[in-house]
Protein backbone atom coordinates (compact mmCIF):
# COMPACT_ATOMS: atom_id res chain seq x y z
CA UNK A 1 0.00 0.00 0.00
CA UNK A 2 2.70 2.25 0.83
CA UNK A 3 4.45 1.66 -2.12
CA UNK A 4 1.71 2.34 -4.63
CA UNK A 5 1.44 6.21 -2.47
CA UNK A 6 4.59 6.73 -3.56
CA UNK A 7 3.84 5.44 -6.81
CA UNK A 8 1.04 7.48 -7.14
CA UNK A 9 3.34 10.76 -6.04
CA UNK A 10 6.07 9.65 -8.85
CA UNK A 11 3.58 9.44 -11.55
CA UNK A 12 2.24 13.03 -10.42
CA UNK A 13 5.83 14.64 -10.32
CA UNK A 14 5.86 12.97 -14.38
CA UNK A 15 2.47 13.99 -15.26
CA UNK A 16 3.58 17.78 -14.08
CA UNK A 17 6.81 17.52 -15.74
CA UNK A 18 5.44 16.22 -19.20
CA UNK A 19 2.49 18.64 -18.86
CA UNK A 20 5.14 21.76 -18.49
CA UNK A 21 7.57 20.39 -21.35
CA UNK A 22 4.55 20.34 -23.71
CA UNK A 23 3.67 24.11 -22.36
CA UNK A 24 7.42 24.84 -23.02
CA UNK A 25 7.39 23.16 -26.85
CA UNK A 26 4.06 25.16 -27.29
CA UNK A 27 6.40 28.54 -26.74
CA UNK A 28 8.81 27.56 -29.03
CA UNK A 29 6.73 26.19 -31.62
CA UNK A 30 4.79 30.03 -31.70
CA UNK A 31 7.82 31.73 -31.78
CA UNK A 32 9.32 29.47 -34.71
CA UNK A 33 5.89 29.87 -36.65
CA UNK A 34 5.68 33.92 -35.97
CA UNK A 35 9.53 33.55 -38.09
CA UNK A 36 7.93 31.97 -41.06
CA UNK A 37 4.94 34.08 -40.99
CA UNK A 38 6.98 37.11 -40.18
CA UNK A 39 9.29 35.40 -43.84
CA UNK A 40 6.10 35.20 -45.27
CA UNK A 41 4.36 38.46 -44.96
CA UNK A 42 7.26 40.57 -46.26
CA UNK A 43 8.14 37.76 -49.28
CA UNK A 44 4.10 38.81 -50.15
CA UNK A 45 3.05 35.52 -49.37
CA UNK A 46 -0.20 36.47 -47.79
CA UNK A 47 -2.11 33.06 -47.84
CA UNK A 48 0.75 31.09 -46.40
CA UNK A 49 0.73 34.36 -43.93
CA UNK A 50 -2.68 33.99 -42.83
CA UNK A 51 -2.62 30.06 -42.45
CA UNK A 52 0.15 30.63 -40.21
CA UNK A 53 -1.78 33.14 -38.20
CA UNK A 54 -4.29 30.21 -37.63
CA UNK A 55 -1.50 27.67 -36.59
CA UNK A 56 -0.09 30.57 -33.88
CA UNK A 57 -3.88 31.23 -32.99
CA UNK A 58 -4.02 27.31 -31.98
CA UNK A 59 -0.92 27.18 -30.46
CA UNK A 60 -1.98 29.63 -28.13
CA UNK A 61 -5.35 28.30 -27.63
CA UNK A 62 -3.74 25.20 -27.00
CA UNK A 63 -0.88 26.44 -24.52
CA UNK A 64 -3.77 28.31 -22.48
CA UNK A 65 -5.93 25.39 -21.75
CA UNK A 66 -1.98 23.57 -21.09
CA UNK A 67 -0.68 26.65 -18.36
CA UNK A 68 -4.31 26.07 -16.63
CA UNK A 69 -3.43 22.52 -15.88
CA UNK A 70 0.03 22.97 -14.96
CA UNK A 71 -0.99 26.09 -12.83
CA UNK A 72 -3.37 23.98 -10.86
CA UNK A 73 -0.53 20.78 -10.62
CA UNK A 74 1.95 22.74 -9.35
CA UNK A 75 -0.49 23.77 -6.73
CA UNK A 76 -1.81 20.29 -5.94
CA UNK A 77 1.68 18.25 -6.27
CA UNK A 78 4.73 20.83 -6.01
CA UNK A 79 5.79 21.24 -2.63
CA UNK A 80 8.85 23.89 -2.02
CA UNK A 81 6.36 26.86 -1.82
CA UNK A 82 9.27 29.33 -2.93
CA UNK A 83 10.01 26.75 -5.99
CA UNK A 84 6.32 26.79 -7.04
CA UNK A 85 6.10 30.28 -6.84
CA UNK A 86 8.73 30.61 -9.03
CA UNK A 87 7.41 28.29 -11.70
CA UNK A 88 4.35 29.60 -11.51
CA UNK A 89 5.48 33.35 -12.31
CA UNK A 90 7.54 31.34 -15.13
CA UNK A 91 4.51 29.92 -16.63
CA UNK A 92 2.57 32.92 -16.45
CA UNK A 93 5.63 35.03 -18.03
CA UNK A 94 6.09 33.02 -20.83
CA UNK A 95 2.34 32.78 -21.82
CA UNK A 96 3.06 36.37 -22.78
CA UNK A 97 5.67 35.41 -25.48
CA UNK A 98 2.90 33.39 -27.15
CA UNK A 99 0.07 36.31 -26.56
CA UNK A 100 2.61 38.97 -27.78
CA UNK A 101 3.63 36.81 -30.81
CA UNK A 102 -0.56 36.16 -31.89
CA UNK A 103 -1.16 39.71 -31.15
CA UNK A 104 1.29 40.95 -33.20
CA UNK A 105 0.89 38.93 -36.28
CA UNK A 106 -3.26 39.40 -36.32
CA UNK A 107 -2.22 43.29 -36.36
CA UNK A 108 -0.02 43.21 -39.25
CA UNK A 109 -2.90 41.18 -41.28
CA UNK A 110 -5.45 43.85 -40.10
CA UNK A 111 -3.10 46.82 -40.94
CA UNK A 112 -1.14 45.51 -43.53
CA UNK A 113 2.00 48.30 -43.43
CA UNK A 114 3.63 48.20 -46.38
CA UNK A 115 7.15 47.41 -45.83
CA UNK A 116 9.83 49.12 -48.72
CA UNK A 117 12.23 46.81 -50.54
CA UNK A 118 15.32 48.68 -48.67
CA UNK A 119 14.58 47.74 -45.53
CA UNK A 120 13.58 43.85 -46.14
CA UNK A 121 16.54 42.43 -45.10
CA UNK A 122 17.25 44.11 -41.76
CA UNK A 123 13.35 43.69 -40.97
CA UNK A 124 14.06 39.51 -41.89
CA UNK A 125 17.38 39.92 -39.87
CA UNK A 126 15.71 41.86 -36.84
CA UNK A 127 12.39 39.33 -36.75
CA UNK A 128 15.46 36.34 -37.04
CA UNK A 129 17.42 37.63 -33.95
CA UNK A 130 13.83 38.33 -32.25
CA UNK A 131 12.95 34.67 -32.41
CA UNK A 132 16.67 33.48 -31.32
CA UNK A 133 16.29 35.93 -28.39
CA UNK A 134 12.93 33.73 -27.53
CA UNK A 135 14.86 30.47 -28.37
CA UNK A 136 17.95 31.02 -25.86
CA UNK A 137 15.54 31.95 -23.50
CA UNK A 138 13.16 28.55 -23.78
CA UNK A 139 16.62 26.91 -23.57
CA UNK A 140 17.06 28.42 -20.40
CA UNK A 141 14.06 28.11 -18.66
CA UNK A 142 14.55 23.78 -19.54
CA UNK A 143 18.18 24.46 -18.10
CA UNK A 144 16.31 25.81 -15.04
CA UNK A 145 14.57 22.72 -14.73
CA UNK A 146 17.04 20.20 -14.86
CA UNK A 147 20.65 21.89 -15.24
CA UNK A 148 20.84 24.86 -13.35
CA UNK A 149 24.24 25.80 -13.92
CA UNK A 150 23.85 26.17 -17.60
CA UNK A 151 21.01 28.81 -17.07
CA UNK A 152 23.24 32.17 -17.10
CA UNK A 153 24.94 31.04 -20.59
CA UNK A 154 21.34 30.66 -22.52
CA UNK A 155 20.61 34.23 -20.62
CA UNK A 156 23.64 35.90 -21.83
CA UNK A 157 22.56 34.52 -25.24
CA UNK A 158 19.14 36.16 -24.79
CA UNK A 159 20.51 39.37 -23.73
CA UNK A 160 23.28 39.26 -26.87
CA UNK A 161 20.22 38.89 -29.05
CA UNK A 162 18.13 41.61 -27.62
CA UNK A 163 20.96 43.82 -28.36
CA UNK A 164 21.36 42.94 -31.81
CA UNK A 165 17.99 43.53 -32.43
CA UNK A 166 17.90 47.27 -30.70
CA UNK A 167 21.35 47.73 -33.20
CA UNK A 168 19.07 46.74 -36.33
CA UNK A 169 15.95 48.92 -34.81
CA UNK A 170 17.65 52.14 -34.62
CA UNK A 171 19.17 51.64 -38.14
CA UNK A 172 15.98 50.75 -39.65
CA UNK A 173 13.94 53.35 -38.00
CA UNK A 174 16.75 55.86 -38.97
CA UNK A 175 16.84 54.65 -42.59
CA UNK A 176 13.08 54.80 -42.86
CA UNK A 177 12.78 58.31 -41.96
CA UNK A 178 15.78 59.42 -44.08
CA UNK A 179 14.23 57.83 -47.10
CA UNK A 180 12.57 59.83 -49.90
CA UNK A 181 11.11 56.23 -50.97
CA UNK A 182 8.41 57.12 -48.30
CA UNK A 183 6.84 59.94 -48.76
CA UNK A 184 4.04 59.94 -46.32
CA UNK A 185 4.83 60.82 -42.51
CA UNK A 186 2.13 58.29 -41.57
CA UNK A 187 3.18 55.25 -43.78
CA UNK A 188 6.97 56.19 -41.98
CA UNK A 189 5.40 56.04 -38.56
CA UNK A 190 3.70 53.09 -38.82
CA UNK A 191 6.79 51.27 -40.32
CA UNK A 192 8.56 52.38 -37.09
CA UNK A 193 5.61 51.37 -34.86
CA UNK A 194 5.92 47.76 -36.34
CA UNK A 195 9.73 47.99 -36.10
CA UNK A 196 9.35 48.46 -32.20
CA UNK A 197 6.80 45.79 -31.98
CA UNK A 198 8.66 43.67 -33.66
CA UNK A 199 12.01 44.48 -31.69
CA UNK A 200 9.68 44.29 -28.40
CA UNK A 201 9.27 40.15 -28.29
CA UNK A 202 13.08 40.26 -27.83
CA UNK A 203 12.38 42.56 -25.04
CA UNK A 204 9.86 40.57 -23.06
CA UNK A 205 12.61 37.51 -23.79
CA UNK A 206 14.82 39.50 -21.86
CA UNK A 207 13.00 40.42 -19.50
CA UNK A 208 11.85 36.66 -18.42
CA UNK A 209 15.55 35.88 -18.80
CA UNK A 210 16.85 38.39 -16.21
CA UNK A 211 14.03 36.93 -13.70
CA UNK A 212 14.63 33.54 -14.35
CA UNK A 213 18.02 34.32 -13.25
CA UNK A 214 17.14 35.27 -9.87
CA UNK A 215 15.25 31.92 -10.12
CA UNK A 216 18.59 30.08 -11.12
CA UNK A 217 20.68 31.84 -8.23
CA UNK A 218 17.74 30.63 -5.77
CA UNK A 219 17.84 27.24 -7.02
CA UNK A 220 21.61 26.77 -6.56
CA UNK A 221 22.39 25.61 -3.25
CA UNK B 1 1.54 4.53 46.41
CA UNK B 2 1.10 5.02 43.03
CA UNK B 3 -0.08 7.90 42.96
CA UNK B 4 2.49 9.72 45.22
CA UNK B 5 5.01 8.18 42.43
CA UNK B 6 3.16 9.87 39.85
CA UNK B 7 2.71 13.40 42.04
CA UNK B 8 6.94 13.03 42.02
CA UNK B 9 7.07 12.29 38.81
CA UNK B 10 5.04 15.37 37.75
CA UNK B 11 8.35 17.63 37.69
CA UNK B 12 10.27 15.04 35.13
CA UNK B 13 6.65 14.67 33.25
CA UNK B 14 6.75 18.46 32.59
CA UNK B 15 10.51 18.54 31.62
CA UNK B 16 9.35 15.87 28.79
CA UNK B 17 6.08 18.00 27.82
CA UNK B 18 8.44 21.49 27.33
CA UNK B 19 11.14 19.28 25.68
CA UNK B 20 8.56 18.38 23.08
CA UNK B 21 6.78 21.58 22.97
CA UNK B 22 9.60 23.14 21.87
CA UNK B 23 12.64 21.12 20.45
CA UNK B 24 10.56 18.87 18.29
CA UNK B 25 10.35 22.25 16.06
CA UNK B 26 13.83 22.39 15.79
CA UNK B 27 13.31 19.07 14.07
CA UNK B 28 10.31 19.69 11.68
CA UNK B 29 9.95 23.83 12.06
CA UNK B 30 11.21 24.45 8.50
CA UNK B 31 9.23 21.45 7.06
CA UNK B 32 5.87 22.64 8.59
CA UNK B 33 6.32 26.54 8.49
CA UNK B 34 7.08 25.98 4.38
CA UNK B 35 3.56 23.94 4.66
CA UNK B 36 6.09 21.19 3.18
CA UNK B 37 5.00 19.02 5.67
CA UNK B 38 1.52 18.94 7.44
CA UNK B 39 1.92 19.16 10.83
CA UNK B 40 0.21 16.17 11.51
CA UNK B 41 2.46 13.93 9.57
CA UNK B 42 5.32 15.64 11.41
CA UNK B 43 3.42 15.11 14.82
CA UNK B 44 2.95 11.57 14.47
CA UNK B 45 6.72 10.79 12.88
CA UNK B 46 7.86 13.13 15.74
CA UNK B 47 5.77 10.70 18.37
CA UNK B 48 7.06 7.71 17.54
CA UNK B 49 10.30 8.22 16.80
CA UNK B 50 11.00 10.15 20.09
CA UNK B 51 9.38 7.14 22.08
CA UNK B 52 11.39 4.41 20.29
CA UNK B 53 14.71 6.99 20.90
CA UNK B 54 14.06 7.04 24.69
CA UNK B 55 13.15 3.38 25.19
CA UNK B 56 15.40 1.62 22.59
CA UNK B 57 18.24 4.36 23.01
CA UNK B 58 17.95 6.20 26.37
CA UNK B 59 20.08 4.50 28.54
CA UNK B 60 23.70 5.57 27.43
CA UNK B 61 23.08 9.15 28.25
CA UNK B 62 20.94 8.20 31.79
CA UNK B 63 24.33 6.57 32.74
CA UNK B 64 26.23 9.18 31.74
CA UNK B 65 24.48 11.78 33.54
CA UNK B 66 23.77 9.23 36.51
CA UNK B 67 27.39 9.59 37.18
CA UNK B 68 27.70 13.18 37.61
CA UNK B 69 25.50 12.25 41.21
CA UNK B 70 23.14 9.70 41.75
CA UNK B 71 19.95 11.11 42.86
CA UNK B 72 18.35 8.42 45.30
CA UNK B 73 15.29 9.32 46.26
CA UNK B 74 12.18 10.63 45.13
CA UNK B 75 11.23 13.19 46.89
CA UNK B 76 15.59 14.72 45.75
CA UNK B 77 14.54 13.49 41.82
CA UNK B 78 11.24 15.52 41.91
CA UNK B 79 13.11 18.57 43.18
CA UNK B 80 16.48 18.22 41.00
CA UNK B 81 13.81 17.78 37.67
CA UNK B 82 11.64 20.73 39.03
CA UNK B 83 14.52 22.89 39.90
CA UNK B 84 15.96 22.19 36.15
CA UNK B 85 12.36 22.38 34.69
CA UNK B 86 11.92 26.15 36.33
CA UNK B 87 15.34 27.57 35.32
CA UNK B 88 14.33 26.31 31.67
CA UNK B 89 10.73 28.66 32.21
CA UNK B 90 12.96 31.64 33.86
CA UNK B 91 15.74 32.35 31.22
CA UNK B 92 12.83 31.00 28.13
CA UNK B 93 11.12 34.26 29.81
CA UNK B 94 14.14 36.44 29.63
CA UNK B 95 14.66 35.32 26.31
CA UNK B 96 18.36 33.60 27.14
CA UNK B 97 19.39 30.80 25.02
CA UNK B 98 18.89 27.90 27.69
CA UNK B 99 19.71 24.03 27.86
CA UNK B 100 17.82 21.67 29.60
CA UNK B 101 20.59 19.46 29.63
CA UNK B 102 22.83 22.08 30.91
CA UNK B 103 19.82 22.81 33.54
CA UNK B 104 19.36 19.04 35.05
CA UNK B 105 23.45 19.35 34.96
CA UNK B 106 22.99 22.54 37.14
CA UNK B 107 20.50 20.91 38.86
CA UNK B 108 22.64 17.52 39.98
CA UNK B 109 25.21 19.83 41.31
CA UNK B 110 23.11 21.33 43.41
CA UNK B 111 21.95 17.99 45.22
CA UNK B 112 25.42 16.69 45.43
CA UNK B 113 26.16 20.23 47.26
CA UNK B 114 23.06 19.85 49.70
CA UNK B 115 23.64 16.16 50.32
CA UNK B 116 27.65 16.88 50.59
CA UNK B 117 27.64 14.00 47.63
CA UNK B 118 31.07 14.50 46.06
CA UNK B 119 31.45 15.93 42.06
CA UNK B 120 33.55 14.11 40.26
CA UNK B 121 35.99 16.99 38.16
CA UNK B 122 36.24 14.27 35.63
CA UNK B 123 32.73 13.72 35.06
CA UNK B 124 32.25 17.11 35.06
CA UNK B 125 34.59 18.08 32.90
CA UNK B 126 33.18 15.48 29.86
CA UNK B 127 30.22 16.68 30.19
CA UNK B 128 30.75 20.41 30.12
CA UNK B 129 33.25 19.75 27.17
CA UNK B 130 30.12 18.16 25.24
CA UNK B 131 28.66 21.63 25.91
CA UNK B 132 31.46 22.79 23.42
CA UNK B 133 31.81 20.05 21.11
CA UNK B 134 28.25 19.44 20.54
CA UNK B 135 27.18 23.02 18.60
CA UNK B 136 31.29 22.75 17.29
CA UNK B 137 30.78 19.28 16.33
CA UNK B 138 27.31 20.06 14.60
CA UNK B 139 28.69 23.15 12.48
CA UNK B 140 31.37 20.69 11.13
CA UNK B 141 28.81 18.04 10.12
CA UNK B 142 26.72 20.50 8.70
CA UNK B 143 29.35 22.17 6.48
CA UNK B 144 30.88 18.63 5.46
CA UNK B 145 26.65 17.62 4.50
CA UNK B 146 26.20 21.31 2.91
CA UNK B 147 29.48 20.61 0.70
CA UNK B 148 28.40 17.31 0.00
CA UNK B 149 24.74 18.08 -1.37
CA UNK B 150 25.71 21.52 -2.82
CA UNK B 151 27.75 19.16 -5.18
CA UNK B 152 25.34 16.88 -6.06
CA UNK B 153 22.59 19.45 -6.22
CA UNK B 154 24.38 22.26 -8.08
CA UNK B 155 26.08 19.35 -10.81
CA UNK B 156 23.50 17.30 -11.21
CA UNK B 157 20.46 17.08 -14.18
CA UNK B 158 17.35 16.45 -12.05
CA UNK B 159 14.61 17.51 -12.70
CA UNK B 160 13.52 20.35 -10.30
CA UNK B 161 10.18 18.78 -9.67
CA UNK B 162 11.96 15.70 -8.74
CA UNK B 163 13.91 17.25 -6.86
CA UNK B 164 11.72 19.07 -4.99
CA UNK B 165 10.07 15.35 -4.05
CA UNK B 166 13.33 14.16 -3.15
CA UNK B 167 13.94 17.07 -0.71
CA UNK B 168 10.27 16.66 1.30
CA UNK B 169 11.30 12.98 1.71
CA UNK B 170 14.96 13.82 2.80
CA UNK B 171 13.69 16.58 5.49
CA UNK B 172 11.04 13.26 6.24
CA UNK B 173 13.97 10.79 6.70
CA UNK B 174 16.27 13.47 8.46
CA UNK B 175 13.49 14.67 10.75
CA UNK B 176 12.82 10.86 12.05
CA UNK B 177 16.07 10.19 12.69
CA UNK B 178 16.30 13.79 14.16
CA UNK B 179 13.30 13.00 16.59
CA UNK B 180 14.89 9.13 17.27
CA UNK B 181 18.35 10.79 18.32
CA UNK B 182 16.76 13.60 20.49
CA UNK B 183 14.52 10.65 22.28
CA UNK B 184 17.90 8.75 22.88
CA UNK B 185 20.12 11.71 23.79
CA UNK B 186 17.61 13.97 25.83
CA UNK B 187 15.19 11.13 27.68
CA UNK B 188 18.04 11.31 30.36
CA UNK B 189 16.84 15.02 30.94
CA UNK B 190 13.37 13.99 31.41
CA UNK B 191 13.30 10.54 33.42
CA UNK B 192 17.06 10.25 34.12
CA UNK B 193 17.12 11.63 37.81
CA UNK B 194 14.46 9.22 38.56
CA UNK B 195 15.94 6.48 37.91
CA UNK B 196 18.17 4.78 40.81
CA UNK B 197 14.95 6.67 43.28
CA UNK B 198 12.52 4.13 41.60
CA UNK B 199 12.58 0.75 41.51
CA UNK B 200 9.89 -0.53 38.86
CA UNK B 201 9.43 -4.38 38.36
CA UNK B 202 9.79 -5.00 34.46
CA UNK B 203 6.49 -5.54 32.53
CA UNK B 204 5.25 -7.02 29.43
CA UNK B 205 3.67 -4.68 26.87
CA UNK B 206 2.82 -5.92 23.58
CA UNK B 207 4.86 -8.68 23.13
CA UNK B 208 8.22 -6.43 24.41
CA UNK B 209 9.41 -6.74 28.27
CA UNK B 210 10.21 -4.00 29.29
CA UNK B 211 12.22 -2.93 31.99
CA UNK B 212 12.07 -0.99 35.17
CA UNK B 213 13.90 2.31 33.27
CA UNK B 214 12.23 1.84 29.77
CA UNK B 215 9.04 1.94 31.60
CA UNK B 216 10.39 5.45 33.00
CA UNK B 217 11.93 6.28 29.45
CA UNK B 218 8.50 5.36 27.90
CA UNK B 219 6.76 7.26 30.12
CA UNK B 220 9.30 10.29 29.52
CA UNK B 221 8.50 9.54 25.39
CA UNK B 222 4.79 9.98 25.88
CA UNK B 223 5.02 13.04 28.02
CA UNK B 224 7.43 14.32 24.88
CA UNK B 225 4.70 13.26 22.21
CA UNK B 226 2.10 15.34 24.51
CA UNK B 227 4.20 18.14 24.26
CA UNK B 228 4.81 17.78 20.37
CA UNK B 229 0.84 17.28 20.03
CA UNK B 230 -0.23 19.97 22.65
CA UNK B 231 1.92 22.85 21.79
CA UNK B 232 4.68 22.50 19.42
CA UNK B 233 2.64 23.71 15.81
CA UNK B 234 3.14 27.18 17.55
CA UNK B 235 6.53 26.65 17.76
CA UNK B 236 7.05 25.34 14.56
CA UNK B 237 5.54 28.10 12.75
CA UNK B 238 7.24 30.33 14.93
CA UNK B 239 10.37 28.90 13.87
CA UNK B 240 10.11 28.21 10.14
CA UNK B 241 8.71 31.63 9.60
CA UNK B 242 10.28 34.38 11.90
CA UNK B 243 13.45 32.88 13.48
CA UNK B 244 16.03 31.72 11.15
CA UNK B 245 14.53 30.96 7.64
CA UNK B 246 16.06 28.54 5.96
CA UNK B 247 15.96 26.76 2.46
CA UNK B 248 14.61 23.01 2.55
CA UNK B 249 17.92 21.77 1.51
CA UNK B 250 19.26 23.95 4.37
CA UNK B 251 16.69 22.93 6.77
CA UNK B 252 17.41 19.28 5.77
CA UNK B 253 21.24 19.58 6.33
CA UNK B 254 20.69 21.76 9.88
CA UNK B 255 18.44 18.82 10.78
CA UNK B 256 20.21 15.77 9.83
CA UNK B 257 24.21 17.43 11.41
CA UNK B 258 22.43 18.07 14.95
CA UNK B 259 20.39 14.62 14.69
CA UNK B 260 23.94 13.12 14.24
CA UNK B 261 25.34 14.42 16.75
CA UNK B 262 22.86 13.27 19.61
CA UNK B 263 23.30 9.93 18.11
CA UNK B 264 26.84 10.49 18.80
CA UNK B 265 26.59 11.53 22.07
CA UNK B 266 24.03 8.65 23.04
CA UNK B 267 24.93 5.76 21.03
CA UNK B 268 26.70 3.09 23.52
CA UNK B 269 27.25 0.93 20.33
CA UNK B 270 28.95 3.84 18.49
CA UNK B 271 30.82 4.27 22.01
CA UNK B 272 32.19 0.45 22.37
CA UNK B 273 33.42 0.49 19.08
CA UNK B 274 34.78 2.99 19.40
CA UNK B 275 36.56 1.59 22.89
CA UNK B 276 37.05 -1.67 20.40
CA UNK B 277 39.56 -0.02 18.18
CA UNK B 278 41.28 1.64 20.86
CA UNK B 279 40.06 5.03 20.62
CA UNK B 280 38.71 6.65 24.07
CA UNK B 281 34.79 6.27 24.78
CA UNK B 282 32.35 8.70 23.87
CA UNK B 283 30.77 10.43 26.51
CA UNK B 284 27.16 9.70 26.90
CA UNK B 285 25.51 12.19 27.60
CA UNK B 286 22.52 14.81 27.32
CA UNK B 287 23.53 17.23 24.79
CA UNK B 288 21.81 21.08 23.76
CA UNK B 289 19.55 19.84 20.79
CA UNK B 290 18.91 23.95 19.82
CA UNK B 291 22.84 24.85 20.28
CA UNK B 292 23.17 21.98 18.42
CA UNK B 293 21.28 23.27 15.72
CA UNK B 294 22.89 26.67 16.26
CA UNK B 295 26.12 25.14 15.26
CA UNK B 296 24.99 23.86 12.14
CA UNK B 297 23.45 27.00 11.25
CA UNK B 298 26.68 28.94 12.20
CA UNK B 299 28.43 25.90 10.05
CA UNK B 300 26.50 26.63 6.96
CA UNK B 301 26.96 30.39 6.96
CA UNK B 302 30.51 29.46 7.35
CA UNK B 303 30.79 27.75 4.07
CA UNK B 304 28.68 30.53 2.46
CA UNK B 305 29.70 33.17 3.33
CA UNK B 306 32.86 33.27 5.68
CA UNK B 307 33.39 33.82 9.47
CA UNK B 308 31.96 37.44 8.75
CA UNK B 309 28.48 36.51 9.01
CA UNK B 310 29.10 35.46 12.77
CA UNK B 311 26.46 36.72 15.31
CA UNK B 312 29.38 37.20 18.23
CA UNK B 313 26.46 38.42 20.15
CA UNK B 314 24.07 35.29 20.15
CA UNK B 315 27.20 32.94 20.68
CA UNK B 316 28.04 35.70 23.55
CA UNK B 317 24.17 34.74 24.62
CA UNK B 318 24.96 30.89 24.47
CA UNK B 319 28.29 30.98 26.49
CA UNK B 320 26.94 32.87 29.19
CA UNK B 321 23.74 30.61 29.37
CA UNK B 322 26.85 27.20 29.81
CA UNK B 323 27.79 29.80 32.84
CA UNK B 324 24.48 31.37 33.99
CA UNK B 325 21.90 27.85 33.70
CA UNK B 326 23.85 25.50 36.06
CA UNK B 327 24.88 28.37 38.50
CA UNK B 328 21.15 29.62 38.64
CA UNK B 329 19.95 25.94 38.29
CA UNK B 330 22.27 24.54 41.12
CA UNK B 331 21.17 27.18 43.60
CA UNK B 332 17.56 26.66 43.08
CA UNK B 333 17.86 23.01 43.38
CA UNK B 334 19.76 23.23 46.61
CA UNK B 335 17.17 25.90 48.31
CA UNK B 336 14.36 24.20 47.35
CA UNK B 337 16.03 20.71 48.84
CA UNK B 338 16.40 22.65 51.97
CA UNK B 339 12.91 23.11 51.95
CA UNK B 340 11.86 19.46 50.57
CA UNK B 341 13.51 18.40 53.71
CA UNK B 342 13.07 20.76 56.41
CA UNK B 343 9.84 21.98 56.06
CA UNK B 344 8.05 18.95 54.19
CA UNK B 345 10.22 16.21 56.11
CA UNK B 346 10.71 14.58 53.05
CA UNK B 347 13.98 12.59 52.61
CA UNK B 348 16.18 13.82 49.70
CA UNK B 349 18.63 11.03 49.83
CA UNK B 350 19.60 7.84 51.51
Amino acid sequence: MKGKGLQVFANKSKELMENIECYLTQVTSASLHFDEAMKDYIAGRMDQFEERIRIVTTIEREADAELKVVKYKLYAFMLIPDTRGDVFMLMDDLDDVIDYTKRLLLELSMEKPMFPEFIRDDLSLMCGDSVKAVESLMLAVRALFSQTRLVEEHVNRTVFYEKEVDRIEEGLIRRVFASPEIPDLACKMQIRDFCTRIASLSDISEDISKNLLVYAVKRMV
Amino acid sequence: MVLTGLLFLSSGLFMGWSLGANDAANIFGTAVGTKMVRFRTAAIISCLFIILGAVVGGRGTTHGLGALGAVDRLAGAFIVSLSAAVTVLWMTRFGLPVSTSQAIVGAIIGWNLFTKNPTDPVVLTRIVGTWVYGPVLAGIFAMLLFLIVRRVVNNSTIHLLLLDRYTRNALLIAGAFGAYSLGANNIANVMGVFIQAMDIPPREFAGFVLSGEQQLFLLGGLAIAVGVVTFSKRVMLTVGDNLFKLSPVSAFIVVAATALVLFIFSSTWLSDLFVSVGLPPIPLVPVSQSQACVGAVVGIGLVKGGWRIINYRLLGKIGLGWVATPVLSASLSYVLLFFMQNVFLQNVHM
